[in-house]
């Protein structure tokens, strides 16, 4: 219970913080102030978001549980957070110079400036919105998880109170996005990653201190009882799907709407290559934190329960540590990496879903007022529309969250290759996008190619690009002489 | 059509000017290409739980060395692009 009010009681606290952070009636007042704070982040506020952004509750619960059921193949996700940056390097700093010049706020808009296409705009903005409510779920259900976990034992239906603890801090996340913009979650960004920091290095060095008396007594036990757990073995968890899937993750990782509104809001294209090179020091963590999941398969009973591997991280911290402020501390941690993420996701999609999808498709004449109000109460459609399908229908969820990546990162023709290819046609790389979208889908239903889905799909979209590209030259043409983003010979 | 060869010729020049030198773009490649054996293709070959190194299996070692690694190899790159800088400011 003193857990449980812990975690309420900070909770709220930095719910409050991100509302003060939009205390200035100019965060709400365009769509460049609201959704990527005026562009005028600096280097360590970036640090901060962007980590906020890939540093989610399903990082650390996720890749624990990862652990605890796959053992090795979870470090996937070391490679590819690794590889993500200097693949960021050479894409980011150019659109955010273009983005700058031209007042884009998404990725959807670049891809529209760059293909002089309202079209492809809208594909890439519904792709980023389709594949993110999923995403937005995936964090719900870390809020769930905390409430269940912390509660345990106080209450008679401790589900019922997970629920009703979701509810209420995601209309607060609502309310605060809406209110301040990105600065919400930005500002709180620096607190909950205070709290990251600090709790994981605690848990990280105590855990196997606790448990086994070092962590190298911790290693020699898993190495002597354990060894299945620390290689890959073939089946559908093999070296292929590990090097496909973190290598497709590194591709998508800025592709995703949130991770790009981070980066979008720097106040310069430097900060972003600088960026590149000091936020993988952030991910020290991650191998930590993922080897917790195994560490949780060594000294908990292995129950077969629905959901029990996602919250494994959870019931570790239960079993290891038993002061209840002391884990009152670290479920908030874990709450916190689900609401300030689910903020900055909820603000990227309702962006999308305004500027790209209302006003460039559906509402041509929308004035600029209109489009950042839409924007800001679509906050709540976008909030409800993820409690809704995470609280209904759970199951038809899956696939999606499971092709999130891959469907996510058949949008790179569009927004990189677009970057250093000028002779790119706008209709190669809607049907290439469609088609590798398709394929991530038969591949998962049908064809079941070994290895990641969205590596499949993303060869079937560069095949389509790479061979169609020729029969468009008139368009490329075109779209070349007309282009200012192209033409512009500052750049 | 006289138009359309003349935007071709005008994008081509101004991808080179961002390419800059060859010497950059070759260094540049070769050490993302580094970064994607270390990450990426070494992955088969290092999958064993020996040698023990620091009290880790191999696999995971590997994997922590090249956590390091790859964002000291970014940093390279940006110090490259950051000479370049310099130089055409002068």
């Amino acid at each position: 219970m003193t857990a449980l009010i812990t975690t309420a009681i900070i909770v709220l606290l930095v719910i409050f913080v991100g509302f003060y952070a939009g205390r200035k009636k100019e965060s709400r007042n365009s769509i460049e102030e609201w959704s990527i704070g005026g562009r005028n982040f600096g280097g360590l506020l970036i640090w901060f978001l962007v980590g906020a952004d890939i540093y989610t509750a399903y990082t650390f619960l996720g890749l624990t549980g990862y652990g605890y059921s796959l053992g090795a193949a979870a470090f996937f996700a070391v490679p590819y957070v690794v590889l993500a940056y200097p693949i960021a390097y050479f894409i980011l700093p150019r659109i955010w110079e273009y983005a700058a010049k031209h007042h884009l706020t998404t990725l959807a808009d670049f891809a529209r400036e760059r293909f002089q296409s309202r079209a492809i705009g809208v594909l890439v903005a519904l792709t980023g919105i389709i594949f993110l409510i999923p995403y937005i779920d995936l964090q719900l259900s870390g809020i769930i998880g905390v409430a269940e976990v912390a509660g345990k034992g106080s209450f008679a239906n401790p589900h019922a109170v997970g629920v009703a603890a979701l509810i209420i801090s995601f209309v607060l996340v609502a309310g605060y996005t809406y209110f301040s913009g990105l600065r919400a979650p930005a500002w709180t960004a620096l607190i909950k990653d205070g709290l990251v920091w600090i709790v994981m290095l605690v848990m990280v060095i105590s855990i196997p201190f606790i448990l086994f008396g070092s962590w190298g007594r911790m290693f020699h036990t898993a190495i002597a009882k354990y060894p299945q757990m620390l290689t890959l073995h073939s089946g559908a968890h093999d070296s292929w799907w590990f090097m496909t899937s973190a290598l497709i993750s590194a591709l998508a990782l800025f592709m995703w709407p949130h991770a790009s509104t981070g980066a979008l809001s720097s106040k310069s294209a430097d900060i972003l290559r600088k960026n590149a090179v000091f936020l993988p020091f952030y991910n020290i963590l991650l191998f930590f934190i993922t080897f917790l999941g195994i560490i949780a398969y060594m000294v908990l009973p292995h129950l077969n329960s629905k959901g029990y591997a996602n919250v494994i991280l959870l019931h570790l911290i239960h079993h290891t540590y038993h002061s209840g402020i002391l884990q009152g501390f670290m479920y908030t941690t874990v709450a916190l990496a689900s609401l300030v993420p689910a903020s900055i996701m909820v603000l990227a999609a309702s962006n999308l879903f305004a500027t790209n999808v209302l006003k460039d498709w559906l509402i041509p004449s929308m004035s600029e007022n209109s489009r950042t109000l839409t924007a800001r109460w679509f906050v709540f459609v976008m909030t409800a529309l993820a409690l809704v399908f995470g609280l209904l229908f759970p199951n038809q969820l899956i696939s999606l969250q499971l092709e999130g990546t891959s469907g996510m990162v058949q949008i790179i023709p569009a927004i990189a290759l677009s970057l250093f290819w000028k002779r790119l046609s706008n209709s190669a790389v809607v049907i290439g996008l469609l088609g590798g979208i398709a394929f991530v889908f038969l591949n998962h239903f049908a064809f079941h190619l070994p290895g990641y889905d969205g590596f499949w799909g993303l060869l079937v979209n560069l095949a389509l690009v790479l061979i169609l590209n020729g029969m468009f030259t008139r368009e490329i043409d075109d779209n070349l002489a007309s282009n200012k983003l192209l033409n512009d010979e500052t750049m | 059509m006289a138009e359309s060869e003349h935007y071709r010729k005008t994008a081509s020049i101004r991808l080179s000017e961002y390419y800059e030198t060859k010497e950059c773009i070759v260094m540049r490649a070769v050490l993302m290409i580094i970064m994607l054996i270390g990450n990426i293709l070494a992955i088969p070959f290092v999958n064993s739980i020996h040698p023990v190194v620091l009290s880790m299996p191999f696999f995971l070692f590997w994997l922590l060395l090249w956590m390091v690694l790859t964002p000291l190899l970014t940093w390279w790159i940006y110090r490259i692009d950051n000479n370049r800088k310099k130089e055409r400011a002068h």
